[in-house]
């Protein structure tokens, strides 16, 4: 007899209308959540029921809805904008799009028609918010409670930065950072540098990072930040600087607040400072995707997600037990690359009761997934395998 | 040093003592509407990115206070720390006027 799964998406999928509802291994859920219904007009492409609204700018993906597929399709990418997506009107016609290219020998501006121009490069990454995990640090923490859904696989095309600084002559003099520039309008008012999307890397991410033009095969939609972005493979999400307009290469940091003291980690009840660690490269991180909840006893199947950050995976082990003891997964698919995340599943016999289901990543390197996450004041970074672990109840 | 007469005299030195405490900067909502519509000590005003009724502000850098209804303990931590591009005020403001603003909110949007 052939096995099978009974997929019941009532009992795997979190979130319930109108509950907050904290599970024993502390994964909240959104009390804005109305079965999915309202997502923000910008957004309305999207797949409704597949989201936690935390605010009209930060939808998260439902921990169940990423499925075994090798790349999340965009209409159910998690959203997240510090400022509100600029409009078709603001943007005009995407091809005229301008990008000031900076710090190079012979600098200049190029528009998305000249860049399609260019032979097109892709990579296959992970999207993925700071906060992502958030939710789970025990201490209170500034910022949306994201669990594990501000979190994406996601292939972009466009053409590799250092490809075009090396036309234009190539970098000035000793630069240390590249930075990039988003095209948002700041209202007047207000002082830019207090909130415009500014971020600088260090100049070494130039070899791997991208002006991309889509995202999926598709023209990047303006809620992720189209028509060109800014991409940096292996690095946070704050880095992928959308609507990006200028790119510079620097001496120094860029003085934007959000550079110098957001996504800076620290101790938790310390201040942000430009002294202290920048949120640039990810780590290595997997969580369990499915079964969430409960199911039906016998043979089933746990499905997730894997991630080496910036190198490629060695593997992924599953534990049912709490992680006493542990199993290797099967990769599902292709090794996408060192930056995006890989699909995995194990079947296991689940006898009757709660099991507290956990995954551990390990990378080529050996970088693996720490069983508790040190915190941090912002609550960035979380990949501790015990806080992302789920509990399982087979009847 | 004096001690404080009874009866009368210590009725008067308490309220005299809630005067001053108001005259010092007890920030009460008052306050906080008009820091909400004017900021300050180098900060911007709250409503030139929020959205609120309570303080006929319609900034659209932010999210609209009216449909995100943070409670206190989310106005506070904003306040104190920032989230993303919203800048922390913990430079700008005094612990006792973070409580204030964070009161100031969470009644003016339940």
């Amino acid at each position: 007899m052939r096995d099978f799964v009974n997929v019941n998406r009532r009992r795997f999928l979190i979130g319930s209308a109108g509950a907050t509802l904290v599970t024993t291994t502390g994964i909240p859920v959104s009390a804005q959540d109305a079965g999915g219904a309202g997502l923000p007009d910008y957004v309305s492409w999207k797949e409704a029921g597949a989201f936690i609204r935390h605010s009209r700018q930060t939808l998260e993906t439902k921990r169940g809805e990423i499925g075994l597929s090798a790349f999340t399709p965009n209409d159910l990418v998690y959203v997240r904008n510090n400022l509100p997506s600029m409009t078709e009107e603001e943007v005009g016609d995407p091809e005229a799009w301008e990008v000031a290219i900076e710090g190079v020998a012979d600098g200049g501006t190029i528009t998305l028609a000249e860049l399609r121009k260019h032979a097109p490069d892709t990579v296959a990454c992970v999207l993925q918010c700071s906060g992502n995990g958030r939710a789970f640090f025990d201490h209170e923490t500034s910022g949306s409670q994201w669990s594990v859904g501000a979190a994406a696989n996601v292939q972009w095309t466009g053409v590799p930065v250092a490809r075009l600084v090396d036309e234009m002559g190539g970098v000035a003099g000793n630069k240390y950072f590249m930075t990039a520039t988003g095209g948002e309008n700041i209202p007047d008012g207000i002082d830019p540098k207090t909130v415009m999307i500014e971020r600088s890397v260090p100049i070494e991410a130039m070899e791997s990072a991208m002006l991309a033009f889509e995202m999926n095969g598709e023209p990047i939609p303006l809620a992720h930040g189209g028509p060109v972005r800014m991409v940096i493979p292996g690095y946070y999400g704050v880095n992928n600087v959308k609507h990006v307009k200028r790119v510079s290469f620097d001496v120094v940091e860029s003085e934007a607040g959000i550079q110098q003291t957001s996504y800076r980690v620290r101790a938790v009840g310390e201040g942000g400072a430009p002294d202290q660690p920048s949120m640039y490269e990810m780590a290595v991180k997997s969580w369990v995707t499915h079964p969430l909840k409960d199911s039906e006893s016998g043979r089933i199947q746990i499905w997730g997600v894997a991630m080496g950050g910036t190198e490629h995976l060695d593997k992924v082990e599953l534990s049912s037990d709490g992680g006493e003891t542990w199993q290797e997964a099967r990769f599902v698919g292709p090794d996408l690359g060192p930056y995006a995340w890989r699909p995995f599943v194990l079947s296991v016999d689940l006898g009757p009761g709660t099991h507290t289901v956990a995954s551990r990543a390990t990378t080529v390197s050996g970088e693996t997934q720490p069983r508790d996450f040190q915190p941090n004041h912002r609550g960035y970074g979380h990949n501790g395998w015990d806080a992302h672990a789920v509990d399982v109840t087979v009847s | 040093m004096k001690r404080p007469m009874p009866g009368i005299a210590t009725g008067l030195l308490v309220v005299g003592l809630s005067t001053t405490a108001i005259a010092n900067g007890s920030p009460g909502p008052d306050w906080a509407e008009t820091y909400f519509r004017q900021g300050g000590n180098d900060a911007p005003a709250c409503g030139a990115c929020h959205a609120m009724a309570a303080a006929e502000t319609s900034g659209q850098v932010g999210p609209d206070l009216d449909v995100l209804q943070p409670d206190r303990a989310k106005l506070r931590a904003a306040l104190r720390d920032g989230v993303g591009v919203m800048p922390s005020f913990a430079q700008a403001l005094s612990e006792a006027q973070i409580k204030a603003m964070a009161d100031y909110v969470a009644e003016a949007v339940e």
